[in-house]
């Protein structure tokens, strides 16, 4: 959860619209704003779950995968953690990508407002949910979906630890309006609690003191259990396979 | 019309919460399938933010999306589990899938009050209590307000109606300066038992009102006694009542103005009518000793100030009284009747109870239901009621055309005789006014029954050949009001008031008579 500071507070009383412009008040501002993505997000939701129903069938003698409903919203202080440093990029024409945010927009260009988690067992769990999302026609006729993965990144590549499958859904009929569902794996969300919880929050607010935050390196031990755990996932994946497959396999002949 | 889905898991959760205390909060749980749900979901979900806007200050409106029902706790943790509705989107969607106001705010209105259950529940027979009891706010603010003023009431309805109810109501929920008394005076044929009735049917059934009897008999302490001692306290009692049935009412009732103290006690004298009548012909119509009762109670009346009456009777009650000879006795009263549910109540009354027994109904399936049985009597509508839920749970979904079936085939038909039997039996009250009184009434029942409405002057006709006279005739009138919902127009015509009541008839009273 994200503390607001003093220029987070400012940046309130500075640019919400009055009587919204407190402490107290400013996150009802923000939840009357995304009361759509509420409403979407249950019917994606429940979509999901039908469409994944068959699979959860199939492997029913098996964890196969759970919809995650926790923290479905970015929390109002987010938004305006978010906001506030967009404010910040414009003033010091920084150039990042941050700075197109503002109060005005940010509801229909955020893209992570509402969101939902989809937790698999094994890596080849994710791909066979991943599958089922792209090619759903009532999934495409309703949204523009974009995929992103970062589970097979490269070290150059990797932004964050998390390895994980993002889609971003843009709903058609109003396309202001955004659902993100990410995928990943039960060792990969465990990760993702303890590191929001660690380092994530910390190296966001202030991502030049990384030093002064962690001077035992808490970060980098972060990441690396987070590789560990990529291993783990795939030698899982490989013992997964070694007795499920050639059970299929031998049901097949 | 069908049976609530509850097995989708997967929906939307409205949480109403309390701003001063999070545990305070009720939710509405909506399944939901998908994408197609969506706009709907949204009407739906704006639609209580509409509602709850009336209520602002003190409670604000949370949605969840909750991916299992069964761990709805993970995304609200205080969520309030007991107070959770499960409800289908239909059920507050118009025909062109809006938001009907009118039912969202009776249900959020109902949790608001913390109404334990929220959903009346079918009561078809017994009085109304509790959440079952509906609505009639008005009427009872009406009727403390009349009270609080230091009148008396005498409270008018036909039968079934919901008198009774209404003030066991009010009985159990007095303002903290009263103290109320109800007594059920059926089965009374004298003076002496309208006194008697008053100690042991009210009382002595409640032990709070102990410290108001005279001391001789507050010191037995009744309620604290074995059976037989009790029986043998109102054996003794009543030989007393007995001997001086004014005297002894004189001592109870002073004892109780006197010590009320600061508080007034209220009795509610049920049935009172059935009293009048049975005194009478008790005593061959002779109206003597009705008047010798009621004129004393009059004159109690104007000497008590902490006591106070309401009498509970029907519609007919001052004709009849009149009839009979017994005048001015009860015009020191205040009139207070009771109506009908009107539309929109009916409608909401129906929407709860069928949503109660888990039933998605849209409105116009409602407005069908209403219309079939008329005018909205309160024990006939539960009736229905009834009979669709009982239906709907075997079949699973009721068509329109189903549903009017249960119209025709079960609440008119056969299977539900015993409910109507003792409307029936009314007539048989009818004979104390000649041999021939109730054939008499039949034959004007039929009448009504085959026309939509009948001119006053032709019903005295056939009144007149089957009786050989035209006495009794406007007091049979008068019954025939409260018993069988008769109306008469400004130009003298008569109708059957309950469209129910006149198929009823049509299908089993005229077949009966030929």
């Amino acid at each position: 959860m994200v503390e607001l500071s003093r220029e987070h507070l400012e940046f309130i009383s500075k640019h919400f619209p009055s009587p919204y412009n407190t402490p107290e008040k400013f996150g009802e501002y923000l939840i009357s704003k995304i009361h759509l993505h509420g409403t979407l997000c249950t019917s994606a939701m429940a979509e999901v779950n039908t469409l994944l129903s068959p699979l959860i069938e199939q492997y029913r003698s098996r964890f196969f995968c759970r919809i995650d409903d926790t923290h479905l919203f970015k929390s109002p202080a987010s938004i305006v953690d978010k906001l506030y440093r967009a404010y910040k990029a414009r003033l010091t024409n920084d150039g990042s990508d941050s700075g197109h945010y503002n109060l005005e927009n940010s509801i229909t260009i955020m893209t992570d407002l509402a969101r939902f988690r989809i937790v698999c067992n094994f890596f080849s769990d994710i791909m066979k949910v991943s599958k089922k999302i792209e090619n759903s026609e009532k999934l495409n006729s309703y949204f523009e979906i974009e995929r992103k993965s970062s589970i097979n990144h490269r070290p150059k590549d990797r932004k964050s630890g998390e390895r994980s499958i993002k889609f971003t859904m843009k709903y058609k009929k109003n396309p202001g309006l955004f659902l993100e569902i990410q995928i990943m794996t039960q060792l990969q969300e465990a990760w993702d609690k303890k590191d929001h919880f660690l380092v994530y929050e910390k190296h966001r607010q202030a991502p030049d003191k990384d030093d002064e935050h962690f001077p035992d390196f808490l970060d980098a031990k972060m990441l690396a259990m987070s590789e560990l755990l990529y291993v783990a996932d795939n030698y899982f994946d490989a013992l997964r396979a070694s007795r499920e497959d050639k059970d299929n396999n031998e049901e097949v002949s | 019309m069908r049976l609530r889905d509850e097995n989708q898991k997967t929906g939307h959760l409205l949480s109403f919460i309390s701003k001063d205390n999070r545990d305070d909060n009720f939710s509405f749980f909506f399944p939901v399938k998908g994408l197609d749900q969506f706009d709907t979901l949204l009407e739906i979900t704006t639609g209580f933010e509409r509602v709850l806007q009336k209520y602002w200050q003190a409670y604000e409106c949370i949605s969840y999306s909750i991916a299992d029902f069964s761990r709805m706790e993970s995304p609200f943790p205080e969520v309030n589990r007991r107070r959770v509705s499960i409800f289908e989107q239909d059920e507050f969607l118009s025909e062109n899938c809006k938001f009907m106001d009118d039912f969202g705010e009776i249900i959020i209105d109902r949790h608001m009050r913390k109404y334990e259950p929220i959903f009346p529940e079918i009561i078809t027979g017994a009085m109304a209590t509790g959440s079952s009891f509906y609505d009639r706010r008005d009427k009872i603010e009406k009727i403390w307000k009349d009270l609080e003023n230091g009148n008396n009431i005498l409270f008018r309805a036909p039968r079934r109606y919901g008198k009774s109810s209404i003030f066991h109501h009010i009985s159990r929920n007095t303002p903290q300066n009263w103290r109320a008394c109800f007594v059920d005076l059926e089965g009374g044929k004298s003076p002496e038992d309208f006194v008697e009735y008053i100690l042991v049917k009210g009382i002595f059934t409640q032990k709070d009102c102990n410290l108001y009897l005279p001391n001789r008999l507050s010191v037995l302490d009744i309620h604290g006694k074995t059976e037989i001692e009790k029986t043998d306290i109102i054996r003794q009692e009543r030989k007393k009542i007995r001997q001086d049935w004014q005297s002894y009412a004189k001592e109870l009732l002073s004892s109780i103005e006197d010590k009320s103290g600061e508080k007034r006690f209220l009795f509610i004298l049920d049935e009172f009518n059935f009293l009048i009548e049975e005194m009478l012909e008790n005593n061959e119509n002779n109206p003597d000793t009705v008047n010798v009762l009621l004129k004393w109670f009059r004159d109690i009346r104007k000497q008590t100030v902490r006591v106070q009456f309401v009498l509970l009777g029907s519609e007919h009650l001052p004709t009849f009284l009149k009839n009979s000879k017994i005048n001015g006795l009860l015009e020191d009263l205040n009139e207070v009747h009771l109506d009908l549910f009107n539309e929109k109540i009916s409608r909401e009354f129906a929407f709860l109870v069928l949503s109660g027994q888990k039933i998605v109904a849209t409105r116009s399936e409602i407005d069908h239901i209403l219309y079939l049985m008329g005018s909205p009597i309160p024990y006939f509508l539960q009736l229905f009621l009834d009979a669709i839920c009982r239906k709907c749970k075997e079949e699973r979904a009721l068509s329109p055309n189903e549903i009017e079936n249960v119209y025709y085939g079960e609440l008119l038909g056969s299977g539900s005789k015993r409910y109507f039997e003792s409307i029936r039996k009314q007539l048989e009250r009818y004979q104390r006014y000649g041999p021939k009184s109730r054939v008499g009434a039949e034959r004007i029942l039929d009448q009504l029954a085959m026309s939509d409405s009948v001119a006053l002057d032709t019903l005295k006709v056939v009144w007149q050949e089957i009786t050989d006279g035209d006495e009794h005739f406007e007091t049979i009138l008068g019954l025939m009001q409260d018993d069988f919902y008769i109306k008469e127009d400004n130009h003298h015509y008569l109708f059957f008031g309950s469209k129910l009541l006149r198929e009823w008839w049509q299908k089993h009273g005229l077949s009966g008579v030929r």
